[in-house]
């Protein structure tokens, strides 16, 4: 709810910025510049007359008129205009003496006491063009009579109904300096600059489209700058190339595609393109083109302002009512601020549109050139924004790349290990099963039948002859149990030995007492550690049938911390056991020695004590791999 | 007293007519037929539909796994023995999958293979560490396909005398360990072997619709 609140202030906000722009730049009067400090002259006389020369106005009949003069509503029919009015000159110094002309539209020229003083450009067609530049001629005193002297201004205009005469001003030229100056800087010298850095922008914008000729919306951009940059000749190009209808038609038609162009980048920047609404923008373009054929200058500006200009008011609202809804589905800051600039865009057209439809003092000037410099500049630092974001996040991507390629790696590394430790133990197992096939009918089973064959038989020498064939049996089933990897659990180990020894103690009538617990996995265990267990404790139980005389005999496992956690397997017999010292048979036996030597093999720990109350031997086995 | 009718399959000469001898000569069985393939095999045991089914499980034209699997399919009231060589716990393990009741060593004395047979029929099931174990692994982990969820899974008292069995604890000792029967001991082992079959059965029936899935 907290955000919907958010918006509708923004909402609020931008329409009270809206409607209050509006009120101030069409229902109050504009004034800009600040008129120079000297009283302007308002009352004079005029006669509509197309002479070159004021020589030529002997015999005119002059008329009052007040200044400002707009043509459309005073003298609507006529395209040039000689204006007088009478001086009384005092001299007071050397000084440079001015008049300074805010507006007229569109050429003026200077004649005091019928000399000429100076002009805006060439009357010839096409006529120079100053409607949105201030005119200031300065002259020397000594063309000013003591008394009354004489002042005619001829203005022409380029249609009849656009002709226009502000208030003028007659001072020493310092006077007047400063309030022209401020004036042909804002009006001209800027829009001049403004248009410069527009096609400066436009190119490399364009530039950056070369490179992604995917993203389409710096096309649309460079496109609008420069069009914009081409609309905005019309504010400081005063001798025009061309004849005045090529030049409005161009003016006209520039204006517009640029406000087509900026709805195609909204709808491109949102990301949301209304095919139809695009395919009508470009419709319209194609019928701009036309304004370029149109007969006659008439045609141009009755098109161009009424139709033309007012579609564009269209387009522009529907721009606008596309940031509204995008605003109002997710409110994000780019939009909002283009919701800002887009009512300005939409107030200062109104006003112009006014303007050149004469509802509009025409003393204003145009003013659509300021809004569409922070809405450039906007779509500029948006662009570049996006530019610096993508770099940014390709930058982030590449480091981040680099961060998952080393994960990826490791996990490669680790997935490889696994594998080479899967392939080994597949080896083995194939391995195993090979030995199993040689044993499965072969050496194993032959043991096994020269076995049962020589129980029939009673006999010393069979019966070494047997325990000898057992011995190799037990060896076999030692050798193909290590290569089970089922068997590098240590209590299945002593389990599956159990099973083998249980004949050899039922037949030594002996008690086995069993007291295997869970025991943590054997690190680093192979074929070669297992044998060495099994003979180990094969090797314990052996010497305990032969030599302990015990009835009972017990395995134990456990885990007992030394300098570092290991696993037990102690072998108890309670039979007489042994003194280490004194039986040399047993304790340095082969068996016994054995036993150390295979314990020193795998890193394990032998320790046997005996004692008259039995032996027990002890296999320590480290439950951690050892540093280094 | 009822005989048991048995049929054999094995293919080594002086094995099976050691068995031949055994059954023969025991009061207590009924030898139905004897095979030496696999083949031969499943035909006698359709035919016969023994109450016995002794398989040695390398066959020269295919595996005994086959006809024990056989018996599940035709609905037979059938117990199947592995005819097992020296050391192989890894394969009867697989015939303990297929649905093998038990498995003798086929180089055992003649007494304890008998016995064994018997003690089957009786609804003893014989188990070792290492089959213990391999059990362990198997309902601990479903295996090779992620999907499949096994549908019998170990009580707490199945997996604890599976433990105990892989740490070389025998029947007896596990009774007295877990204060049962070693009546009740017997009858959990044979109970996770059925277990096993039927998640095993289950996996292969799983492969094979994924695999059908496939070939859509």
């Amino acid at each position: 709810m907290r955000w919907r609140g958010n918006k509708t202030v923004g909402l609020a906000a931008l329409f009270i910025f809206w409607f209050g722009l509006n009120y101030f730049t069409l229902h109050s009067p504009l004034t800009l510049f600040q008129a120079p400090n000297v009283e302007s002259i308002q009352k004079v006389e005029y006669v509509a007359s197309a002479a070159t020369s004021p020589a030529a106005l002997k015999r005119a009949n002059w008329s009052p008129q007040l200044l400002p003069d707009s043509w459309n509503k005073n003298h609507p029919d006529v395209e040039q205009i000689w204006y007088r009015s009478h001086l009384f000159y005092e001299p007071s110094s050397d000084e440079l003496l001015g008049l300074y002309i805010p507006s007229v539209s569109h050429n003026a020229a200077l004649y005091i006491n019928g000399v000429w003083v100076g002009h805006g450009g060439p009357f010839n067609k096409p006529l120079s063009r100053h409607h949105n530049e201030p005119l200031l001629f300065s002259f020397s005193p000594q063309l000013l009579h003591v008394g009354e002297n004489r002042i005619d201004i001829r203005v022409a205009t380029t249609f009849h109904d656009q002709g226009f005469l502000s208030e003028l001003y007659f001072a020493p030229v310092t006077q007047l300096m400063d309030a022209y100056q401020l004036k042909y800087f804002v009006r001209v010298e800027l829009i001049r600059w403004v248009t410069v850095a527009l096609f400066l922008m436009g190119c490399i914008t364009f530039s950056f489209w070369l490179a992604r000729p995917q993203d389409t919306i710096y096309l649309i951009l460079s496109m609008i700058m420069m069009v914009w940059g081409t609309h905005n000749f019309n504010l400081f190009v005063t001798n025009i190339p061309f004849s005045t209808p090529i030049w409005e038609a161009l003016i006209m038609g520039t204006l517009g595609w640029a406000v087509i162009l900026i709805v195609l980048f909204i709808q491109h920047y949102i990301g949301e393109r209304n095919k139809r609404v695009e395919s009508l923008l470009f419709v319209l373009a194609i019928l701009g083109i036309g304004i370029f054929f149109l007969p006659t200058l008439e045609a141009v500006l009755h098109i161009g302002y009424r139709m033309w200009d007012v579609s564009l008011i269209i387009i522009g609202l529907y721009a606008e009512f596309l940031l509204l809804k995008e605003y109002w589905r997710a409110p994000k800051r780019d939009i909002y601020f283009m919701l800002f600039l887009g009512a300005l865009m939409l107030v200062f057209g109104l006003h112009d549109i006014l303007l050149v439809n004469h509802l509009i003092d025409r003393q204003e000037g145009l003013i659509t050139q300021y809004a569409i410099l922070p809405t450039l500049l906007f779509f500029s630092w948006l662009i570049v924004y996006r530019f610096v974001s993508s770099i940014k996040r390709a930058e982030f991507l590449a480091a981040n790349l680099e961060q998952r390629v080393k994960v990826k790696k490791e996990a490669l590394q680790l997935q490889f290990e696994k594998v080479k430790v899967m392939e080994q133990q597949q080896l083995l197992a194939q391995e195993r099963e090979r030995i199993m096939r040689d044993m499965h009918d072969g050496i194993g089973g032959h043991l096994v039948s020269v076995i049962t064959l020589l129980q029939a038989h009673k006999g010393d020498v069979f019966k070494k002859i047997r325990e000898k064939a057992e011995h190799s049996l037990t060896d076999l089933r030692f050798v193909i149990d290590s290569l089970d990897p089922v068997q590098y659990e240590l209590p299945t180990l002593l389990g599956t030995m159990r099973m083998h020894l249980q004949d050899q103690l039922d037949a030594a009538k002996i008690e086995l007492e069993w007291a295997v617990t869970d025991l943590p996995e054997i690190p680093d265990m192979s074929p070669h550690r297992c044998l060495h267990i099994m003979r180990i404790v094969q090797e314990a139980f052996t010497n305990s049938i032969k030599h302990a005389r015990c009835q009972t005999m017990k395995l134990m496992t456990g885990v007992v911390e030394l300098d570092a956690p290991h696993a037990f397997i102690d072998i108890i017999d309670y039979g007489k056991g042994f003194n280490l010292a004194i039986n040399r048979e047993l304790s340095q036996g082969r068996g016994v020695k054995n036993m150390h030597h295979r314990a020193e093999q795998m890193g394990a720990i032998l320790q046997i004590d005996s004692s008259n109350e039995g032996t027990r031997v002890r296999l320590l086995v480290a439950l951690e791999l050892s540093k280094g | 007293m009822k005989r048991y009718t048995l049929t054999i399959v094995e293919d080594a000469a002086d094995v099976r007519q050691r068995l031949v001898r055994l059954i023969t000569q025991h009061t207590a069985f009924e030898l139905l037929a004897v095979s030496t393939t696999m083949v031969d095999g499943l035909a006698a045991l359709e035919k016969h539909k023994p109450d016995i089914l002794l398989t040695d499980l390398g066959l020269p034209d295919g595996s005994g796994i086959e006809i024990i699997k056989a018996i599940e399919r035709l609905h037979l009231d059938c117990e199947a023995m592995v005819i097992s060589g020296f050391q192989d716990e890894h394969t009867v393990f697989d015939a303990l999958e297929a649905g093998a009741k038990a498995y003798i060593l086929k180089h055992d004395e003649s007494q304890k293979i008998t016995d064994a047979i018997l003690s089957m029929m009786e609804g003893g099931a014989p188990i070792s560490p290492v089959i213990a174990r391999l059990m362990l692994q198997r309902f601990k982990q479903p295996p090779k396909t992620e999907a499949f969820e096994p549908i019998e899974a170990l009580t707490e008292r199945q997996s604890k005398i599976l433990k105990l069995v892989s740490q070389g604890f025998s029947s007896k000792e596990i009774a007295e360990k877990l204060d049962i029967s070693y009546y009740t001991v017997t009858t959990h082992i044979k109970n996770i072997y059925s277990k096993l079959q039927v998640n095993s059965r289950a996996e292969a029936l799983h492969e094979a619709a994924k695999l059908g899935l496939l070939m859509q």
